[in-house]
């Protein structure tokens, strides 16, 4: 079954390479972000953000949207197209065609991220290093009661029990280091803040104990962003591990701090990484839609199946956002609704519709869009989605043998 | 065991609210034995297609039963053991002779060796050794049908389905078709031919029969069916005209009517045959 669904597929992917289309369509793939930045952007920093939106659009709506559609006319049956007179089982044709689309779909992904990150480094576009969460060991403060370890927010003040608030990081080779800071305020006096920003921040080579006990840190650049928000930057950091220090001056206030409000970011890196991990997710996600579109396609006609694929696209992709379970929403509601006491089945469903999990998760294309680095964890989620699309595979295959061929 | 047996076979096409609209099979029953040569017969919509479409478990019958060799229609059995050559090409156009035929070899379960000897004898076969390397989609009508036989007969089926074997070819062609065709005879397959060209089913099959509205009207060997048991025809050489008018006086002596008494006519297919030289048997 495996030799003969592989020779569909590769009988499938001869065919396709060998059509007049085939040549112009890959170069197309690999031209349109360079020659889109160029065109759209006047300057190197408006060239450098047109060829990340190209990219980041292009993998997030344009993939699945061809997948959707070439899933549909993947599969033609009828006796003109010749499958079905082959001496091989329906199962096998359908696989074969799938293998051959997701093949397809996975040149098509390669030679537009090729593209992209040809574009990247032609304007010298670089991504900002994100020091990935997993790698801040530790966290140091005093801990504000009845709030779960992991959201909770670690307060310190000039006089307080706490003076200063420390966050252990593995720093990469780099030259330098930059960050920025959420932060939360609390007067302890009836009196203004002193201050734009209410506390320094230092970096001390070492872990947490090594850095109190040495005194001997660098001390950041730190600027106010926003109302609670503020950057620092260094120039240089030792590799290894680190040791932020949130050191309040302040003496009316106490600077609240979470974990995550925390982004510290290290020195500049290629594309080529956060681009494959992009191509990796949205290449998952047209996977599944393809998958979801043969299902569909195994039982009714090209342009129905199309529709499907769409009404599932949009239905991944739009649902967590247009229900109104988001967290507010869902706070606001409890809150409201829990002197009835009564849960509604409606609301229930709407809340487990917005806790799908999205099909393309839109934060991870945010951060590229920021000129950040992605962080590896989205491969394992893509991961998910391919097994998803291959789980799907035998349903199709299943209606598929069942479908009559007519004409 | 017959070949292909085709019991009670129903079928009913309906719209999309399940109403009846046309009734294609209506009891069909027949049975191709081994090594015979079987032609269906029928007007347009008489339920040939149907009945070779249910044959290759393309489309299920709504009552009735269907064996290749013992095997239910569509399974891998049954379909390595069918070969089906449709009236219109379904060679996929951008592979070349050679990687069509290697195709349907892996897909007939050939080994990549069997597969490549299999396709070089073919290809010598069929005529198309030239041109195993040109792709399909620049042959003629003709090449493809020859390619399309080829393809059909690479995983050495018992049993063949042929939908207008001679369609698109040239007289040339369809001699050689007629002639692959009594060669696969002689080795024992079977053959289930529909045409609608009379004068080819008359040349090769051994049995034949006629569909009507889904129904079998008559079937039997061409012989049993043709035979014009009220007039005799008899051929003369040389044809001397005293002894012809002899042979007429005597005939009316006898009280017999002669019908007609002519030189006879080679038929326009053996004309062209002698033109190209190709009338005389192949040493």
């Amino acid at each position: 079954m495996i030799a003969r669904a592989t020779a569909i597929a590769c009988a499938t992917l001869l065919q396709q390479a060998r059509s007049s289309l085939a040549r112009l369509v890959a170069a197309l793939l690999v031209a349109c972000v360079p020659v889109g930045a160029w065109l759209m952007g006047q300057d190197a920093a408006s060239r450098a953000w047109a060829a990340r939106t190209l990219a980041a659009e292009g993998l997030r709506f344009v993939l699945p949207l061809a997948a959707v559609i070439g899933g549909a006319f993947a599969l033609r049956p009828s006796m003109k197209q010749g499958w079905a007179l082959l001496p091989a089982r329906r199962m096998e044709w359908f696989f074969g065609a799938a293998l051959a689309g997701a093949i397809l779909a996975l040149g098509s992904v390669a030679l537009f991220a090729g593209g992209a990150w040809l574009a990247g480094a032609s304007i010298g576009d670089a991504a900002l290093l994100v020091i990935p969460r997993r790698a801040a060991l530790a966290v140091g403060g005093s801990q504000s009661p009845n709030e779960a370890a992991q959201t909770a927010r670690r307060w310190a003040a000039v006089r307080g029990k706490e003076t200063r608030l420390t966050f252990e990081f593995e720093s990469p080779q780099t030259t330098s280091l930059r960050g920025e800071i959420d932060y939360e305020l609390i007067w302890t006096q009836e009196a203004p803040p002193a201050r734009g920003v209410p506390f320094d921040v230092l970096v001390f080579a070492g872990d947490a104990s090594q850095a109190l006990a040495s005194q001997a840190g660098s001390k950041c650049e730190v600027r106010a962003l926003s109302r609670r928000r503020a950057a620092f930057e260094i120039a240089a950091t030792p590799p290894g591990r680190c040791t932020v220090l949130i050191v309040p001056n302040d003496p009316t206030l106490a600077v609240g701090v979470r974990e995550h409000d925390v982004v510290i970011e290290a020195g500049q890196t290629s594309q080529v990484a956060s681009l494959a991990l992009l191509a990796l997710v949205a290449l998952a996600a047209a996977l599944l839609c393809m998958a979801v579109t043969l299902g569909f396609r195994a039982l009714t006609t090209a342009p129905t199946a199309a529709l499907a694929g769409l009404l599932l696209l949009a239905s991944l992709t739009l649902l967590p956002g247009i229900t109104s379970a988001g967290q507010m929403a869902a706070d606001r509601r409890a809150s409201v609704e829990s002197e009835g006491g009564q849960s509604d089945p409606w609301a229930e469903l709407e809340n487990s519709l917005a806790n799908l999990p999205p099909l393309l998760p839109a934060g991870d294309f945010e951060t590229y869009l920021h000129g950040r680095t992605v962080d590896a964890d989205v491969a394992a989620s893509a991961l998910w989605r391919a097994l998803a699309a291959l789980a799907l595979l035998p349903l199709g295959a299943l209606l598929f043998g069942r479908r009559q061929i007519a004409r | 065991m017959p070949a292909v047996e085709i019991t009670n076979l129903c079928k009913t096409f309906k719209d999309f609210f399940g109403r009846r609209r046309v009734t294609a099979l209506d009891g069909l029953s027949l049975a191709v034995q081994s090594g015979e040569v079987y032609g269906l017969l029928g007007p347009n919509g008489s339920g040939k297609t149907t009945t070779f479409k249910i044959a290759l478990g393309l489309i299920r019958p709504d009552s009735g039963q269907v064996t290749i060799q013992g095997h239910k229609p569509g399974s891998l059995a049954a379909r390595k053991q069918t070969g089906y050559l449709a009236e219109e090409s379904t060679l996929l156009p951008f592979l070349s002779a050679r990687e069509s035929l290697r195709l349907q070899g892996a897909l007939a379960g050939l080994s990549r060796a069997q597969s490549k000897r299999r396709t070089d004898e073919l290809l010598e076969k069929v005529g198309l050794n030239q041109a195993a390397d040109r792709r399909v989609q620049g042959f003629s009508k003709g090449m493809q049908r020859r390619l399309g036989i080829a393809g059909v007969l690479i995983g050495d089926p018992q049993v063949l389905i042929l939908d207008e074997p001679t369609s698109g070819l040239d007289p040339l062609g369809a001699v050689e078709m007629k002639q692959l065709i009594a060669e696969l005879r002689q080795q024992g397959k079977s053959v289930l031919i529909s045409s609608h060209l009379l004068g080819e089913l008359e040349n090769v099959c051994d049995r034949v029969a006629f569909l009507n509205q889904g129904k079998l009207i008559n079937e039997g060997t061409l012989e049993d069916l043709l035979r014009e048991k009220e007039t005799h025809e008899l051929r003369l050489s040389p044809a001397d005209p005293e002894a012809i008018r002899a042979l007429e006086a005597l005939a009316r002596q006898r009280g017999l009517t002669v019908i007609s008494s002519k030189a006879p006519m080679r038929s326009l297919e053996a004309f062209y045959l002698s033109v190209l030289g190709k009338d005389k048997p192949k040493p």
